[in-house]
């Protein structure tokens, strides 16, 4: 019998050895435990990747999943003087309220767009909190390219919200409220975006145009630092025209000869930083292209009256992107037509960011320094190169600042420059006002920043998270 | 890069457990003494032989039982010794030998059984001795109710169980099951199903068969359930199945067939007839439109839909055995075409069962139960069908109907195809008319103008054209080893092993739109395999007046899934109707999951003098489901009782039998989580990277998403329960039940819940709130009758419950839209101190009048989609603040009262069973029957607009979900032994079974089933209640027979 009790006694206490840790951690096989995931370089270049494809936005109809860039042009476009919807503002229509300045607090749109971006956030933070996985020569180049969409993200987010929550690690939703919550100066924001921005600019190089890159950091920076200079830094216009001069003399861009290819051709001499779309793939692909056409659902960023007239009255021939709809007639922007005309649904045109010539006149933004004219050779040069590719050979002589903030119109129209332009050209509110009354529209002050979502601020308990006036 | 790990240890270490004790076996002597042998015969009172009576020397293992013709043998060694019989429903009884060598017996039936044993999870306790809420049900006729599944053959036994037909998908659904109400917001809420000892998925419910089954126990409070730990919280369901008995092999064969039908509705039966006398009634002219719907004719979509079907099941079984070894094998087929149009559901099941003893000390047992289902589902919900036609509608087109096509539109529209609404749209019909000569006297011109209500493919197709096609084989297989130690030890161990394997083929075909583009196939295939080990030393003492019964193991359990699902189209034709004839693949998914769970448990049984008795278990339970901080989960339970009527202060009553006063208390937890990304519910505290492709410098490359928040604090969802009551017996147990009452908090609830997005993303699955349910149950059983030639018994039971949201942290009061794939977006809140589960929305006043509707004869019965509102809080405008909670889905208050009667050779019972106190959101005739236009559609603006709201959204679609039914009927013949001797037939009993011939239901109620609820997508227990329509109730008439041989 005793035998009897020890063999028992064998198996049962095998069986509570065998318990222990292992067992009850069974290996998943048909994903990958982030936890364990950044081990070294390879794991940094896949994850480095997630951060674009966060940036790309998913391909969905619905306003559910992470839409990001693919939606920016409602929050952008749309608020301009350039774009509306095909059937015209509605207070009533989250699609259709960017365009009278009556945006809901409950917008879709607006939440969805704030979600996507702390979700690019949280990916770029998710890279830079496992660096220590990275080789000593790779490991710049992650923080570069994490610390560039990181500050694009912010900039975005500052200019359309103001104040904004700034989590810089990865933040849990237990114990970080008060970074969740917390609305964070514009100035500390900046302060964060040029510091990134400059790690970017020291770490990396050239070799991408829709991954980060040396020129995309120093244009974007050189964008900010125009912004922060229009609020007063009068500094940093020569911060800017310093950065700008370093891409122009780099000799790795220039204008393409064709005005239509820079958005047909992709990635060519003229891009600096595009957010990639491959399409027929509905994980790869975009579907703005079929939304902002006569295909769409909703037909949005269909081409105002007020931007027609100056294509008109300028006698653009270049850059007049208009298209009647086959359907009523109304006009369409054909910037962005789908490359993949047998489905739509699935576009891949590439989103483009920043490119050379937007750089160019940029140039001549910083040597203005928000004076009204310059007659530098060099600033017109680079102004004569944009507008001679549009058809325009005659010389300038000088550039007032209204020529340059039309001029920017013209170049860059539907690519979600028009409002950031305006309010840094300090013209938002009487152009938008003008705008407004000749719509229906009802524009005040306050619209020129997003409200915060309702919903973050429902969730924000004691935080009490503030709205932006006017909302 | 990755560990190789030891997957299976645990299953190798039982294995080898049972090597071990096979070793065993042939190191334990047979140990023989002098012997003397006694021989008899057991009869019952009316001096039937019994066969199957257990009979064993008192203090000892040895033991026999009685053969076919109720005689035994059995070798004593002391001459002094006592016999022990007992039989289940008898009394038992102690003989002394005292030197006879011939003994006769006659049992008495114990009408109260309370000598009845019950099986409590990991060991067996006398019914007497129970301090917990276990209900037991013995499968005496239940497999001669023409049930499908297991499942719905319980509605209405057991008290505080409510098994509801919710499903929307016809047969072989399964039903919901609630054991003492809902205890889990996140959707995990059916009881775990335990088949001989081991837990298995509940989908066993489909295949198991009826005739293989001996009882059913159901552990009902958390002390009893808490054996189970992390998955007893919401109840056990355990199924025994039969054994084989010593005797010669012994045949039976039970087979019924015959016919259902579904309930209708009256508020779906109408006819064209109907519209123009409302039409006249209303306009005094029948509109044109309406005139050429009356040439197309009158179609009962309704009476096509539910077309009814029949039901065959045949079963046979061999079961007998010797002194050492039993067998038990049986073979069955069951085929339901379900009440629906295309459902139907074909089962085929085997099962062998060995029991052996190896020696007095060892003895092994095999199962093996393999068993294949295929079920086509009816996938549209009826109001679907409801929606698309119309009593104008004809099935297919004939040659009269092809006259009134638009030809233009449609040209190449031949007899016999499927006729669409819109085939009708815009036609001019010619009506010659005559004069008194009979002579053409002119034309009149009827224009149909736009007649369709939708530009869809017609009703039949939608239906004829898809399939959707489950087929599963499961086998399940079982060893076991017991070894008795000595009188007071005995070792067990054994192992289970299930298997599945699903294929689920969807195809809908080119025809099932209205374009052939639409046509794609979706294959799912998924495999389970599932092994269970036990190891358990039991510890049996009787001693001076003290019964104990210990038992101390250890139990693995893994788990693994596969998944693989493939989804395409690109078809011209149907010649090849799965995914093989896709030509485009445009999903492709799969997963591989993995869990695993060890358990430490032990109890303590424990009774004095009978009377006074304490029972108390622990278990411990570490899953792989849950993160490192919370892996290991305690769930302890202890319960006492006291057997009042065993005291001398009462025995010798003559109106008291029996009385037991008890009281329970235990902890259990719910590790059910449902997400919609299935491989995350096995690791839900991982932060998961998915893999995906994203663009990159033109080309796509593997990158791998993060899809959620790490949690590794995420634990069980718990629930602690106390359970008092009270069982008793009166008129010597002529009446006899007991009544108790429960309250169950379940707490640590898993939920999804909405976090702030900076973390990333916009939900995160947390423990949150706390809900309560309790209530009473009572169950009575009365003989009324108990002579030899007509016996009568009643059985009533009944529960309340009422179930209450405690806690809900910071999402109290957060309202939920579920989508149910229209814009039919209904509203629910959780709310502390209301159900978990509330219906919302504003409070229906009165209609719009019939002239401001803009279609006034579109909607069934003329209602408009829009009413008008209660402004409840009087502030002059209806918003958002005047919506309230319109009522829930739970039921207040379930019964069921069961009648037996024996009256000579014929028996009869019946079942009632009754609902009250749920409501019901019911959608199904919301949008009904599009009639007409109607001749004087109006664009009118209704006046007081403002306090319209749509109707979907009011309290004008929540109904009174309660209903009566007489659930079962069962009528038996019993044949005469003399007449089957000549055919060597032991017994023989012919019966009629039917269900739900009556079924009452609230007035106010307009569907086709009070209780079908559409689950799962955005529909949770948060979300309870919706109905679209659903699967008629079933009314069901068969006949069959039980032949023994």
């Amino acid at each position: 019998m005793k035998a009897i009790f020890s063999k028992t006694l064998v198996i049962f206490s095998v069986i509570v050895i065998s318990s222990c840790d292992d067992y009850l951690e069974p290996e998943p096989i048909s994903f990958i435990s982030q936890e364990f995931f950044f081990a070294d370089d390879d794991d940094l270049d896949v994850g480095i990747l997630n951060i674009y494809d966060g940036l790309q936005g998913d391909n969905d109809q619905q306003i559910v999943d992470f839409r990001s860039t693919q939606i920016e042009y409602m929050l952008t476009e749309m608020r301009s003087d350039n774009a509306r919807a095909r059937g015209g503002g509605d207070a009533t229509s989250d699609f259709q309220q960017f365009e009278v300045y009556e945006v809901n607090t409950n917008n879709i749109i607006v939440q969805n767009y704030y979600e996507s971006m702390y979700n690019v956030i949280f990916r770029a933070n998710l890279i830079l909190d496992n660096l220590d996985a990275a080789t000593e020569e790779r490991r710049g180049a992650f923080e570069g390219e994490a610390k560039f969409v990181r500050a694009y993200v912010y900039f975005q987010l500052v200019r359309l919200f103001g104040p904004v929550p700034m989590p810089l690690r990865v933040i849990s939703p237990d114990d970080d409220a008060a970074i969740a919550f917390t609305r964070v100066a514009t100035d500390v924001v900046y302060a964060q975006i040029i510091e990134d921005l400059q790690v970017a600019v020291e770490n990396l190089d050239n070799q991408f145009k829709t991954r980060a890159s040396k020129a995309a950091a120093q244009a974007l920076l050189a964008k900010v630092y125009l912004t922060l200079a229009a609020d007063g830094q009068m500094a940093l216009y020569e911060e800017a025209r310093l950065l700008c001069d370093e891409i122009i003399t780099s000799g790795e861009y220039e204008l393409m000869n064709d005005y239509g290819e820079i958005f047909t051709i992709e990635k060519n001499d003229e891009i600096i930083f595009a957010i990639d779309y491959i399409e027929n793939n509905e994980l790869t692909s975009q579907n703005f292209s079929w939304e902002t056409s006569d295909l769409g659902d909703r037909r949005l960023n269909y081409t105002t009256e007020n931007i027609r007239s100056v294509w008109d009255v300028r006698e653009e021939t270049v850059r007049d992107v208009r298209l009647a709809s086959i359907i009523d007639g109304q006009f369409m922007n054909t910037k962005y037509s789908t490359n993949n005309p047998t489905g739509p649904l699935q576009s891949g045109n590439d989103w483009i960011v920043l490119r050379y010539a937007d750089v160019l006149l940029m140039y001549v933004e910083a040597v203005l320094a928000g004076g009204s004219v310059t007659n530098n050779a060099t600033a017109i040069s680079y102004y004569d190169a944009v507008r001679s590719r549009a058809g325009f050979l005659l010389p300038s002589l000088s550039i007032t600042k209204a020529e340059l903030l039309e001029e920017r119109r013209m170049e860059l129209s539907f690519e979600n420059q028009r409002l950031f332009d305006l309010i840094r050209f300090n013209e938002a509110i009487n152009v938008l006002s003008a705008h407004a009354d000749a719509t229906g529209g009802q524009f005040q002050n306050t619209d020129l920043l997003l409200p915060i979502p309702q919903n973050e601020r429902n969730l924000s308990g004691d935080f009490n998270m503030p709205q932006n006036p006017g909302y | 890069m990755k560990k190789n790990l030891p997957r299976f240890k645990i299953l190798r270490i039982a294995i080898g457990s049972l090597i071990v004790l096979f070793g065993l076996t042939g190191l334990t002597p047979d140990l023989q003494a002098q012997n003397q042998v006694i021989t008899g015969t057991v009869v019952s009172e009316d001096g039937e032989a019994l066969p199957g009576v257990a009979i064993r020397v008192q203090n000892t293992t040895t033991g026999t039982v009685t053969d076919v013709d109720g005689k035994f043998s059995i070798e004593i060694v002391e001459e002094d010794a006592a016999l022990v019989f007992s039989y289940v429903g008898f009394k038992p009884q102690i003989i002394l030998v005292s030197g006879r060598t011939n003994l006769n017996i006659t049992l008495e039936e114990d009408i109260t059984q309370l000598s009845e044993v019950v099986v409590i999870g990991y060991g067996t306790q006398k019914k007497s001795h129970l301090t917990g809420a276990i209900s037991k049900v013995t499968n005496e006729n239940l497999e001669q109710l023409p049930f499908a599944r297991v499942d719905d053959a319980l509605v209405g036994q057991v008290s505080g169980v409510q098994i509801s037909s919710t499903s929307e998908e016809g047969v072989g659904s399964d039903p919901t099951i609630l054991v003492r109400g809902v205890g889990s917001i996140n959707g995990g809420s059916g009881p775990l199903l335990v088949i001989d000892g081991a837990p298995v998925d509940s989908e066993f419910f489909g295949n198991i068969d009826m005739n293989d089954i001996e009882s059913f126990e159901i552990l009902k409070d958390a002390a009893s359930a808490a054996i189970f730990g992390s998955r007893g919280a919401n109840g056990v369901i355990m199924i025994t199945t039969k054994e084989g008995k010593e005797g010669g092999v012994k045949f039976t064969y039970n087979g019924f067939a015959g016919y259902q039908e579904g309930y209708k509705s009256e508020y779906f039966q109408t006819s064209i007839n109907d519209h123009v006398a409302f039409e006249l009634a209303n306009n005094e002219f029948v509109s044109d439109g309406t005139r050429i719907k009356q040439l197309l004719g009158d179609t009962d979509w309704e009476d096509i839909v539910i077309d009814g079907g029949y039901v065959t099941s045949h079963s046979l079984s061999a079961r007998g055995g010797s002194q050492r070894t039993k067998y038990s094998t049986s073979l069955s087929y069951l085929h339901d075409e379900g009440v629906l149009l295309i459902d139907d559901f074909k089962k085929y099941n085997f099962k062998a069962r060995v029991d052996t003893k190896v020696s007095d000390k060892f003895s092994l047992g095999f199962n093996i139960n393999p068993s294949y289902t295929k079920r086509r589902r009816y996938t549209d919900a009826l109001r679907q069908m409801v929606r698309q036609s119309a009593p104008w509608l004809p099935e297919r087109h004939t040659a009269r109907t092809l006259q009134f096509v638009n030809s233009d539109d449609f040209p190449d529209l031949q007899v016999g195809d499927y006729v669409w609404q819109s085939h009708f749209d815009d036609v001019t019909v010619r009506d010659v008319f005559f004069d008194d000569n009979g002579n053409i006297a002119g034309f009149n011109e009827f224009e149909s103008g736009s007649i369709s209500n939708t530009g869809n493919a017609g009703p039949l197709q939608r239906i004829l054209e898809r399939e959707t096609i489950d087929e599963r084989l499961k086998v399940y297989g079982n060893v076991k080893a017991n070894y008795k130690i000595n009188d007071d030890f005995s070792l067990k161990s054994n192992i289970t092993v299930t298997f599945q394997d699903l294929l689920q083929t969807v195809y809908r075909g080119t025809e099932s739109t209205n374009f052939a583009g639409d046509a794609l196939a979706r294959e799912r295939n998924q495999s389970r395999l599932r092994f269970v080990e036990n190891l358990f030393v039991n510890y049996s003492k009787d001693f001076l007046g003290h019964e104990i019964d210990a038992v101390l193991g250890v139990a693995g359990e893994q788990e693994i899934d596969r998944t693989t699902e493939f989804e395409g189209n690109g078809f011209t034709n149907d010649d090849i109707p799965r995914i093989e004839g896709a030509t485009n693949i445009f999903l492709r998914e799969g997963y591989t999951r993995e869990r695993r769970l060890i358990s430490f448990i032990g109890r303590v049984n424990y009774a004095f003098k009978d009377r006074y008795l304490a029972s108390v278990s622990v278990r411990r339970d570490g899953s792989s489901i849950f993160g490192s901080n919370t892996k290991y989960g305690n769930f302890p339970a202890f319960s006492l009782g006291w057997r009042v009527s065993e005291e001398g202060f009462l025995s010798g009553s003559s109106v008291l039998s029996n009385l037991k006063i008890r009281a329970s208390y235990g902890v259990t937890g719910n590790d059910n989580v449902n997400l919609p990304i299935p491989v995350q519910e096995f690791y839900p505290y991982l932060p998961i990277l998915r893999s995906e492709p994203t663009a990159v410098e033109g080309g796509t490359a593997q990158t791998f998403n993060p899809i959620n928040i790490a949690n590794n604090n995420l634990r069980w969802e718990r629930s602690i329960e106390i359970n008092p009551g009270i069982d008793f017996g009166l008129f010597d147990n002529r009446i006899n039940g007991s009544i108790e009452y429960y309250r169950r908090t379940s707490d640590d609830l898993l939920l999804d819940v909405p976090v702030s997005s900076t973390t990333g993303f916009t939900t995160s699955f947390l423990n949150i709130g706390e809900v309560r349910n309790e209530g009473i149950e009572v169950n009575f059983k009365t003989f009324n009758m108990n002579r030899s030639n007509f016996k009568w018994s009643t059985n009533f039971i009944a529960s309340t419950n009422e179930n209450t949201l405690t806690d809900f942290g910071d999402a109290d009061g957060t309202v939920f839209t579920p989508s149910d794939g229209s814009d039919r977006n209904t509203e629910w809140i959780a709310s502390v101190g209301n159900p978990i589960s509330n219906f919302y929305g504003f409070v229906y006043e009165s209609d719009v009048p019939i002239e401001f509707r803009a279609r006034p004869f579109e909607i069934i019965g003329s209602k408009s989609q829009e009413v008008y509102v209660k402004d409840l809080n009087g502030d002059g405008i209806i918003n958002d603040d005047d919506r309230t909670i319109l009522g829930n889905a739970y039921p207040e208050f379930i019964w069921s009262i069961t009648n037996e009667f024996t009256i000579g050779r014929f028996d009869v019972s019946f079942m009632f069973q009754g609902s009250h106190g749920a409501e019901t959101r019911n959608i199904a005739d919301l949008e009904g029957f599009s009639l007409s236009l109607g001749a004087n559609a109006t664009t009118a603006e209704a006046p007081r607009s403002e306090f319209l709201r749509p109707r979907v959204l009011t309290s004008d679609i929540i109904q009174d979900a309660s209903f009566v039914a007489l659930r079962n009927l069962n009528i038996g013949y019993t044949l005469p032994g003399n007449i089957l001797e000549q055919f060597k037939i032991q017994s023989a009993r012919v019966y009629a079974s039917a269900s739900n011939l009556l079924y009452f239901h609230a007035d106010n109620f307009t569907g086709w089933n009070p209780e079908s609820i559409r689950q799962g997508g955005d529909f949770t227990p948060i979300t309870y209640g919706y109905n679209r329509g659903g699967s008629p109730i079933v009314r069901k008439v068969v006949l069959g027979v039980n032949i023994n041989f």
